[in-house]
Order: C-alpha cells, then sequence, then structure tokens
C-alpha cells in the first residue's frame, strides 16, 4: 500500500441540492415525511411544542456567493419535526421539535440526524466527483457500525 | 498494467479514511489530493513503505541519464 488519508468533511452549503438530497435519503430512511408547506406542517403537528432544540453542523460552511438567501427542509414522524436550514452566515443547522420529549433526547437525536446527513453527504459526493474519471467502483457495503465502504478500483 | 486500489471507508459521523494501494512513490498523492478536494481537509497521512521504495527508484533513474 501507498498511504491511508484521514478526512474530515466539510459540508458546502452552497451545494442545497446535494444536501437536500442527503437529507430526503436519511429521512425516508428513518421513516420521517418530507413537509412541503407550512400549511402541511400545521395539519400534521402541533407548531407550539414545548420542546425545541437547535444544533449548529461542525465544518459546515459557504463557499461562493448565495446572496445570504436561506434554505430549509422540514421532516416530520409522530409529532416530531426535525429541520435542516442554512441560516444566513451559511451554516447548517438542523432544528428537532417535538411536544413531550426532553431536550436531551431531542439534541441526541438531532446530532444522530445531522451526523447520518453529514455521512449520506460525502457518499452522494465522492460516487459523483469520481463519476466519468479513471476510477471504477467494484464494490461496497455498509459494515455493522454504519460505516460505509466503498472499493475503487483504476488501471494505467 | 497495473492495478491500483483505493478503499474509501464513511463513518457515521461523516469522517473518511482513503486506503490507496498499489500507486508507488509520490503519485498517490494526487488521490489524496482529489479526495481532500471532495471531502474536506486532511487531518492524517500515513505512507507506507511502497511510496518511498518508487522515490528511490526514481533518483536511481535519473543519475542514470545523468
Amino acid at each position: 500500500m501507498s498511504a491511508v488519508i484521514i478526512l474530515a468533511p466539510v459540508v458546502i452549503t452552497t451545494a442545497w441540492p446535494i444536501i437536500s438530497a442527503a437529507a430526503i435519503t436519511v429521512m425516508a430512511s428513518l421513516g420521517y415525511a418530507t413537509v412541503s408547506t407550512a400549511v402541511d406542517l400545521a395539519t400534521k403537528v402541533d407548531v407550539d411544542t414545548v420542546n425545541k432544540v437547535e444544533l449548529e453542523v461542525e465544518n459546515s460552511q459557504e463557499i461562493g456567493d448565495t446572496l445570504g438567501r436561506e434554505e430549509e427542509l422540514v421532516f416530520t414522524k409522530d409529532g416530531i419535526v426535525v429541520t435542516f436550514k442554512r441560516d444566513i452566515r451559511g451554516r447548517l443547522q438542523v432544528c428537532v421539535s417535538g411536544d413531550g420529549i426532553s431536550k436531551i433526547k431531542l439534541r441526541k437525536m438531532g446530532e444522530e440526524m445531522a451526523n447520518k446527513v453529514v455521512q449520506q453527504y460525502v457518499y452522494n459526493r465522492v460516487v459523483s466527483e469520481l463519476e466519468g474519471t479513471e476510477m471504477s467502483i467494484i464494490d461496497q457495503e455498509v459494515d455493522e457500525d454504519e460505516t460505509i465502504k466503498i472499493k475503487l478500483r483504476a488501471w494505467d | 498494467m497495473a492495478a491500483k486500489e483505493i478503499d474509501v471507508s464513511i463513518s457515521k459521523d461523516g469522517m473518511v479514511k482513503v486506503h490507496i494501494s498499489g500507486i508507488k512513490g509520490p503519485g498517490c498523492m494526487e488521490y489524496a489530493k482529489l479526495f481532500e478536494r471532495i471531502v474536506g481537509t486532511t487531518e492524517d497521512v500515513d505512507h507506507t513503505w511502497e511510496y518511498y521504495e518508487e522515490a528511490s527508484e526514481e533518483v536511481g533513474i535519473k543519475l542514470e541519464g545523468d
């Protein structure tokens, strides 16, 4: 072997469509439904939920110009509302709210969901960026510890 | 033809380990740069014997040409 490299992900919030795709994939796998409008939200959940936590995703940043535009995606399941949004500073935030659920539990849920979205975002980036290069995916699997493993091969 | 193999592991918190094999010499760093551009920031790089092996061979070729 030649080298082993450890990389920390940076979520580029300017690439909102890639983040959206990752969030929709992850939240659907967890059984959450996408809420498309404020009307949908009002009919499905109590918007005056008591407990609410907001988390900022580490290593998320804006690169390029989005004119300070905010973006938002909302999901819901069993009265829990999860919002992924790019704030005006370009950071990715996760907001979780749910009536009758402690803030500690909401925070834990938010951290787990944010991590899964970052993992899916990185996977989507790797697969899409390697398309059309000399490298081909020859195998991929998900381990018991939820690590995604991709084997690539390239020929001289 | 020599096959280059790259194993990419994405942990559940998004940290990435890239294991590049079959590439002798510093050429593997081109792949390292590619993954840095795709993923984010490099936290650690561990070169192995193959990296240094080819580097010494390249020096030998240069001397022969002189």
